[in-house]
């Protein structure tokens, strides 16, 4: 049993029907160090530590109070950041501008039984794309700066997914404006995204997240696009969220027609269920299964999951950005990043051509 | 013998918390550092979800660990004063 297996293993913890196996006696010492150091790498302590207490993952009183100690460093920094989001979200609120609270403290609060079983290290949040730029206002209000420069004045607010703003604290705060950057984030709708929502309650103060379904959605994005190796905690929230949430799936369908998105969200219901080995079915984990990519889509998917670069990505976009001037805009705010020096206007451009060359034979196939 | 009433008390409303391995973790607000209550300060606040009178605690506590109520209220006060300090409960007027 690797590190890796054991890991996968405690983060599936809770969810039913997974034939993923814990191990029957503590681990060594090396081994549960490597354990441990993944665990809270992976942020998914807060599985550990139920594991432990229900007597599933048997341990040494030393590894018990090491499993502690991690999980409760991760909590005080779930907190804080909680701290901080109700800040910024009351800050929004009295400018008037609308928002939706992603993934970390969201999920913690809406899918799971116990908030403190989802960890998180930083916070989402998700705006509209006409109050974008008011949004970072608010954001350099409270000290924060990005963390990279926005290619182009306007172009986060117009094409891109967003931007990460650190403030004073080291704080991070991605600020959205849909899910992803490149083709699958500009197809959502990002009207639909607003027309529901849900609520939770973090100290006092009742704070929006996405309805059930689009945070579904979200969520199957994060998972299959996030990261070029998936990652355990994403895959989690999808499992969760499909077998322990009530979902309207005919408006789940919907909204994958709608949104183009039917191979993000097999994809990462698929990849759920194959990390996880999870046996239970329900319907949208069969439809997942017999789901068939076809080559446009893989395409597309790899954009994300392999070393292609963000130019790659950003070229695959251009189609689906409406209008020539939109077009020529897009493309001007890449080819001539604001306050990038000449000299390398010259590599960008090489890039995106670049990135063409390897999206668009991939495209061709289909 | 359960000596003046205080009155009742409630968690500080801008407290965020988890529960953790032993106890739970509060973070206080303008604090930067968590506090993990444990035993009876966990218990303390799970009861004060909603205001109770101090006394309430006291003979709650009491009937839970089966000892004397002066005992619970020599314990009790320090403690409820201790949170109070750190805006964990507040007084409910």
């Amino acid at each position: 049993m690797t590190t890796g297996d054991v890991v996968a293993a405690v983060a599936r913890y809770g969810l039913a029907g997974s034939r993923l196996s814990l191990p029957a006696q503590p681990l060594p010492s090396a081994a549960w160090a490597a354990t441990l150091e993944r665990v809270e790498e992976q942020r998914v302590s807060g599985f550990l530590v139920e594991a432990i207490e229900d007597g599933a993952f048997p341990v040494t009183d030393d590894q018990a109070q090491q499993a502690a100690d991690v999980h409760i460093r991760s909590m005080h920094v779930a907190l804080a950041l909680e701290r901080f989001l109700v800040d910024v979200v009351r800050a929004l609120e009295f400018r008037g501008i609308d928002y939706r609270v992603l993934k970390g403290s969201a999920y913690a609060h809406l899918v799971y039984d116990d908030p403190a079983f989802r960890s998180f290290g930083d916070i989402d949040i998700l705006v509209p794309s006409g109050q974008y730029d008011k949004a970072v206002a608010v954001l350099r209000d409270q000290g924060a700066h990005r963390r990279v420069p926005e290619l182009h004045r306007g172009f986060d607010r117009r094409f891109g997914k967003g931007g990460t703003f650190v403030v004073p604290s080291g704080h991070e705060i991605d600020l959205h404006r849909t899910f992803v950057f490149g083709p699958f984030g500009l197809n959502v709708r990002l009207a639909d995204l607003f027309a529901t929502s849900a609520t939770f309650v973090v100290g006092e103060h009742e704070l929006l997240a996405l309805g059930a379904e689009e945070r579904l959605m979200h969520a199957c994005f994060d998972a299959a696009l996030g990261a070029r190796r998936p990652r355990l905690v994403p895959l989690r929230d999808v499992a969760q969220m499909v077998l322990h949430t009530a979902l309207d799936r005919e408006k789940v369908e919907r909204l994958c027609v709608d949104w183009q998105a039917e191979a993000v969200v097999a994809t990462a219901i698929r990849l759920a269920w194959e990390t996880f080995a999870l046996a239970d079915v329900v319907p949208l984990s069969v439809w997942a299964r017999q789901y068939e990519l076809d080559h446009r889509e893989e395409a597309a998917l790899s954009l994300y999951t392999s070393r292609l670069s963000y130019s790659a990505q950003a070229a695959a976009a251009l189609p689906s950005i409406p209008g020539l001037r939109a077009k020529a805009a897009y493309l001007r705010a890449l080819t001539f990043p604001a306050g990038a020096p000449k000299r390398r206007l010259g590599d960008r451009l090489r890039r995106i051509s670049h990135g063409a060359r390897v999206y668009l034979p991939r495209v061709g196939r289909a | 013998m359960r000596g003046r009433s205080r009155g009742r008390w409630v968690r500080g409303p801008s407290v965020l918390w988890r529960y953790v391995p032993g106890g739970i973790l509060l973070l206080a607000p303008g604090a930067d550092d968590p506090v993990l209550l444990s035993g009876s300060g966990a218990a303390v606040w799970q009861l004060l979800a909603e205001p109770l009178q101090e006394e309430d605690v006291i003979e709650t506590l009491a009937r839970a660990c089966a000892v004397e109520a002066t005992v619970v209220a020599a314990d009790l006060r320090p403690l409820l004063d201790e949170m109070a300090a750190r805006e964990l409960v507040v007084p409910v007027r």
